[in-house]
């Protein structure tokens, strides 16, 4: 666009959004002639940054792996990625940003509280919220059509980590470590009411200041009620420096983790004292190469990045980017006469209409006043220092 | 109106200078023609136009100036009155703007916006001055605007510094409360992991995952207890100087600030203190974290110092604000004024111009009335009486072409119509002559043609004269014949009435003699009747014979009448030739009057006219034919007596026909007038009565000679025969006779 053209469309009072896109050639859903536009708004640096990074590349694998064989009708799948930092506002700036600059949907937030502040402002423009690396059960209301998740809820996992240690182990000695913050409450409260459920109570409930170790207190505040089991709501450090130290004075329990504390990171810190360590996971396990989509992941990763090794995020990403794939393709062809352009509102319709959708071996499914995709949890437990995956727990 | 136009033409031709005067006079031959008259109405329409468009010119030329002098002048001033206002508007927000500007950027921004208005504002404010310069202002607003400008400027930079050196001690205070953030986090931190190792350590004696177990004795000791404690205060004491020195960044208040410094160097002095207990190994990893929180609020860009520092930076560019206002203030009213003036001046020029432009419609209409007016004048002045003059001029040359020569061309004023109906007058005059030339002529060949006829026709005509002739003697021989019987009837009424009066007279006389015996024969009886004396009455008997005597006379007289009468006659038929003798004028006037009365009786018996005498006695006799002057008086009489019977047979009421005769002697000359009151003649026959057969009788009564004849006759006799006639009221014939009858030579004629 010539600097004249500009200056016209200016004085015309057109909106910037027109003039700044990215080969703006049509209207402002992020569908061009040759291409289709995704933002994403994750955290690219600070104490999440790999998190954000690793749904980065994931999505990025699905995407190139769509573009190599087509893209969508011929048009490529283009990704514009903001780096929030794991801050609110950030992440508010960006998502407005890349909303003038006409994306097609938003994909990849990673955390609650930047998805939480986001989300409204994709809503008010009916711009899709596609897979937000959170588990936080308020992007899940009945009434949030425009989010689209992908992952099970928090409350999902630790109602499977009752489930499994009550069911398959049958303790009734339950105790919890949790972060003195919302992340901690979340998973607080989700014990609490799979608890509620059969009739029992946490038998001990410490938690730990945020960004330190000073666990040993708490490990203190435990002894006495000797439990059979401690969920840990927290990070990685303070739950290995906890797992350590209660083994250190003898605490015989089963210690069971949330997806979100960083399984890799969790594996490294333990080091020898790991075994036995459970982790549940919202994704199949990225190394099961008996599923097919994981067997694909391994080479769309590979393809995007050579180096790059499989991982429960990066898995994560590229399930929220293979669903967008195949919902834009069915989109496309859904018109009578042959291939249309997709609409958000096609995209939206072929998801909560489409009943299962089966991306290899993942299965999602939406319907009105369900943007949730997939309810379930896989468990992973430390065996000789690496995760397994299990189905169910035992002595 | 005319000749005064003239006249004042004339002296207006006077009053010039002779030589132009004279050049006029020749132009115009001195007077006010009709050519003048074009020319000076043309003329003054044309010098009323020209003037009119002149003065239309000017005044255009004047509305444009004063529209240059508003567009050029006034709009310049007023827009750069307006510009100012709003350059200077925008410089009195410049202030607020700059203390509301979040960071330095913002604060680069209002900078850059002040230096573009200031720039704008000077250079408006050279308009300005110069308009002002222009209209003659010396030291007007525009010039006392300039140092409230600068003052302002000035102060706009003062509080830019100001604010900028705040935004530079807001920044640091920022990073130093980061970094007291931080510090206070990361001490905290690193305390909460501290005091949970010791915590830890003093219940269970590790201290490291592979560590053995210290003894119960050992993990109670003074110095680990102290150690606690000392954590446990440090961990206190920390966290109130870091709350304190975080609320000093936020003081507002200077005193309440340097209050809170004290307090911050207590709690110092307590993290101190607490320091001490701790451990050596610990101390010597947060003893360097105390001192950086130290230097963070007490070093002299510290927080304390910083925030003191921008305190007073705020209360000074307070300071230069409310000093900024009141400039500002000043400048605002000051450039409303200049706005108000610009506005003001504009107006009025505008006004003016509008003014002149109505001025000018006025002026434009009132040459139009004035011009329309003239022309109504003019036209009225010149060009109607003009157009009169020339229609009667045409109506004369119309009637003149039909014939008309007599018709009166009017001249009247001196312009050339005037001329023009001159011309007209002697080419009437001119044809008239012609005319009568022409007539001559054609009367001259008709002449011609007549005489040739006449010629022809005198032969035939001499004939016819013999035959006249002949009949003339037939005819007056016949009159002769007619008045011989009118004098035969008068003269058997003449014979019998002497004849009457002698037997009468005879009669009366024997009676008288019959009376005269009585007497006599009473003187014998003597008796007497009548007188006391008896006897005879000699005084009765001498009139009875004076009676008789008289008697006698009158018998004589009327006998001497009777012969005479005969004896005229026999003159009458005997006097063929007649001839002159003296004739007693009153007897034959008195003797033909009653012969005509009587001739005319013996014809009509009821016939009767009352005759009057007005005879005088001296009038003597004349020379006449008797035989053919008594013919005149009995014709003339005769004539007067019909008269009276016609005017009896018309009358109406009472009339008395009355024949007057009357003769007076004039010396020389004897005169007799015969009047009757009869009919009269018309006037229209007065002149014809004396032409020859000329008569109002009818049939046979009347020869149409008579008069003729008696003119004749008169004229014979050398006198004059008059006629005096009213229509219904008299007819008076007077006849004058000299008394000598003039020589015969006119009888020769």
């Amino acid at each position: 666009m010539t600097r004249l053209a500009l200056l016209a469309a200016a004085a015309l009072g057109l909106a910037p959004a027109a003039a700044v896109g990215q080969g703006a050639q049509g209207g402002g859903d992020g569908v061009h002639a040759d291409s289709i536009l995704f933002g994403q708004s994750a955290a690219l640096s600070g104490p999440a940054a790999e998190l954000g990074r690793n749904m980065n590349l994931g999505i990025r694998a699905a995407f190139e792996e769509a573009n190599r064989s087509g893209g969508i009708d011929g048009r490529q799948l283009k990704l514009l990625v903001r780096d929030d930092g794991y801050e609110p506002e950030a992440a508010v700036a960006n998502t407005r940003e890349l909303i003038a600059r006409g994306v097609f949907g938003l994909i990849g937030a990673v955390g609650t509280p930047t998805s939480n502040a986001a989300e409204p402002i994709a809503s008010g423009a009916s711009v899709p919220y596609i897979g937000p690396f959170t588990g936080a059960e308020l992007l899940r209301g009945d009434d949030q059509r425009y989010v689209v998740n992908v992952r099970a809820s928090y409350f999902q996992e630790t109602e499977e980590m009752v489930a499994r240690l009550t069911e398959d182990l049958g303790f009734r000695r339950i105790a919890i470590l949790y972060q003195d913050d919302s992340y901690g409450m979340a998973g607080l409260t989700g014990v609490r009411q799979a608890l509620d459920r059969r009739g029992m109570e946490l038998v001990g409930e410490v938690t730990y200041m945020r960004n330190t170790v000073a666990v040993k207190r708490a490990l203190l505040g435990l002894q006495d009620s000797d439990p059979e089991a401690v969920i840990i709501i927290g990070a990685y450090r303070p739950a290995a420096h906890f797992i350590k130290w209660a083994r250190k004075v003898g605490l015989g329990a089963v210690f069971v983790n949330i997806s979100f504390v960083g399984s890799n990171a969790l594996l490294q810190e333990l080091g020898r004292h790991g075994d036995g360590v459970v982790v549940t996971q919202v994704v199949p396990f990225p190394r099961d190469t008996g599923i097919p989509v994981v067997v694909r992941y391994h080479a769309a990763l590979k393809a995007v990045e050579a180096a790059a090794q499989p991982g429960f995020v990066s898995l994560e990403g590229y399930l929220a980017g293979r669903l967008v794939v195949d919902a834009l393709r069915a989109a496309t062809a859904s018109g009578d006469g042959g291939p249309v352009p997709p609409t958000r509102e096609a995209f939206l319709r072929v998801l909560e209409e489409a009943g299962p959708i089966d991306l290899g071996g993942f299965r999602v499914e939406y319907g009105p006043g369900d943007n949730q995709g997939s309810d379930r949890v896989f468990l992973t437990m430390i065996r000789g220092g690496r995760f397994a995956p299990v189905t169910h727990l035992s002595r | 109106m005319d000749d005064r136009i003239h006249a004042a033409f004339a002296w207006f031709l006077k009053r010039l200078p002779s030589r132009l005067g004279a050049r006029l006079r020749r132009a115009t031959g001195g007077r006010f023609g009709i050519g003048s008259q074009i020319v000076v109405v043309l003329g003054g329409g044309v010098t009323l136009t020209i003037g009119a468009v002149v003065l239309a010119l000017v005044l255009m030329r004047v509305v444009s100036s004063r529209q240059s002098e508003v567009t050029e002048g006034h709009m310049p001033a007023l827009v750069a009155a307006f510009e100012v206002a709003r350059s200077s508007s925008e410089l009195v927000r410049a202030s607020p703007r700059l203390l509301a500007a979040a960071d330095p950027a913002g604060l680069k921004q209002v900078g850059r916006d002040v230096a573009r208005e200031e720039e704008i504002l000077r250079r408006w404010l050279v308009e300005v001055k110069r308009a002002e310069s222009k209209g003659g202002v010396e030291g007007g607003v525009g010039h006392r605007v300039v140092p409230l400008a600068d003052s302002l400027v000035e102060s706009i930079t003062r509080i830019q510094e100001s604010v900028s050196r705040r935004m530079a001690y807001r920044d640091r205070l920022r990073e130093l409360e980061g970094r007291v953030e931080s510090l206070a986090l990361e001490l905290q931190l690193l305390l909460e992991e501290l005091v949970d190792d010791q915590h830890f350590f003093m219940h269970t004696g590790l201290r490291g995952l592979d560590d053995a177990p210290v003894p119960a004795a050992r993990r109670t000791s003074r110095s680990e207890l102290a150690h606690y404690a000392g954590l446990l205060d440090f961990q206190a004491s920390q966290n109130v100087t870091t709350t304190f020195v975080q609320q000093a960044m936020t003081e507002d208040d200077p005193e309440l600030l340097r209050a809170n410094r004290e307090r911050v160097e207590t709690a110092m002095s307590d993290v101190r203190r607490a320091l001490s207990g701790i451990r050596p190994g610990i101390r010597s990893r947060l003893q360097p974290r105390v001192e950086v929180l130290r230097d963070l609020y007490a070093a002299s860009d510290g927080a304390f110092e910083t925030r003191t520092r921008e305190l007073a930076e705020i209360r000074r560019s307070e300071d230069l604000l409310a000093r900024n206002q009141q400039t500002t203030a000043d400048l605002v009213a000051m450039v409303e004024g200049l706005v108000k003036d610009a506005e003001a001046s504009t107006r009025n020029a505008a006004n003016r111009s509008r003014n002149l432009v109505r001025l000018g419609f006025w002026f434009l209409l009132g040459v139009t009335l004035l011009t329309l007016v003239a022309a109504y004048f003019v036209w009225k002045l010149f060009g109607e009486r003009l157009l009169a003059r020339m229609d009667s001029l045409f109506d004369a040359t119309r009637r003149m072409s039909e014939g008309d020569l007599e018709v009166q061309v009017r001249i009247e004023g001196n312009d050339e119509v005037t001329d023009m109906a001159g011309a007209l007058e002697i080419f009437r005059q001119h044809a008239v002559e012609v005319q009568r030339l022409n007539l001559v002529e054609k009367l001259a060949a008709e002449v011609q043609a007549k005489n040739s006829e006449l010629e022809a026709t005198n032969s035939e005509l001499e004939t016819t004269l013999e035959d006249l002739k002949r009949t003339q003697q037939q005819v007056i021989s016949q009159e002769k014949l007619a008045s011989l019987g009118a004098l035969t009837a008068g003269i058997a009424h003449e014979i019998r009435n002497p004849l009457n009066f002698v037997n009468n007279f005879a009669g009366l006389s024997s009676e008288l003699i019959d009376e005269l015996r009585e007497e006599l024969k009473r003187e014998g009886n003597g008796e007497g009747e009548g007188d006391g004396e008896g006897g005879m009455d000699r005084e009765l008997v001498e009139e009875i014979l004076d009676d008789l005597g008289g008697n006698v006379v009158k018998v004589r007289e009327h006998g001497e009448r009777a012969n005479r009468i005969v004896e005229g006659m026999l003159a009458h038929s005997r006097n063929e030739a007649g001839q002159v003798e003296a004739v007693d004028i009153n007897l034959m006037v008195d003797e033909y009057a009653k012969l005509a009365y009587h001739g005319l009786r013996g014809t009509d018996s009821t016939f009767n006219v009352n005759l009057v005498q007005e005879f005088d006695d001296n009038a003597g006799e004349v020379d006449a034919v008797s035989r053919d002057l008594s013919r005149v008086f009995l014709n003339v009489v005769t004539n007067a007596c019909h008269a009276t019977i016609a005017r009896g047979k018309e009358a109406e009421g009472p009339y008395e026909p009355t024949v007057s005769l009357k003769t007076e002697s004039r010396g020389e000359t004897v005169c007799i007038s015969i009047r009757d009151n009869g009919t009269g003649i018309p006037d229209h026959i007065v002149d014809k009565i004396f032409d020859p057969f000329f008569t109002t009788k009818s049939g046979t009564q009347g020869t149409g000679l008579g008069l003729s004849i008696s003119h004749e006759i008169i004229r014979e006799h050398g006198g004059e025969f008059q006629v005096e006639t009213e229509v219904g009221e008299y007819t008076e014939f007077r006849i004058v006779l000299p008394r000598k009858r003039p020589a015969p030579a006119a009888e020769g004629s």
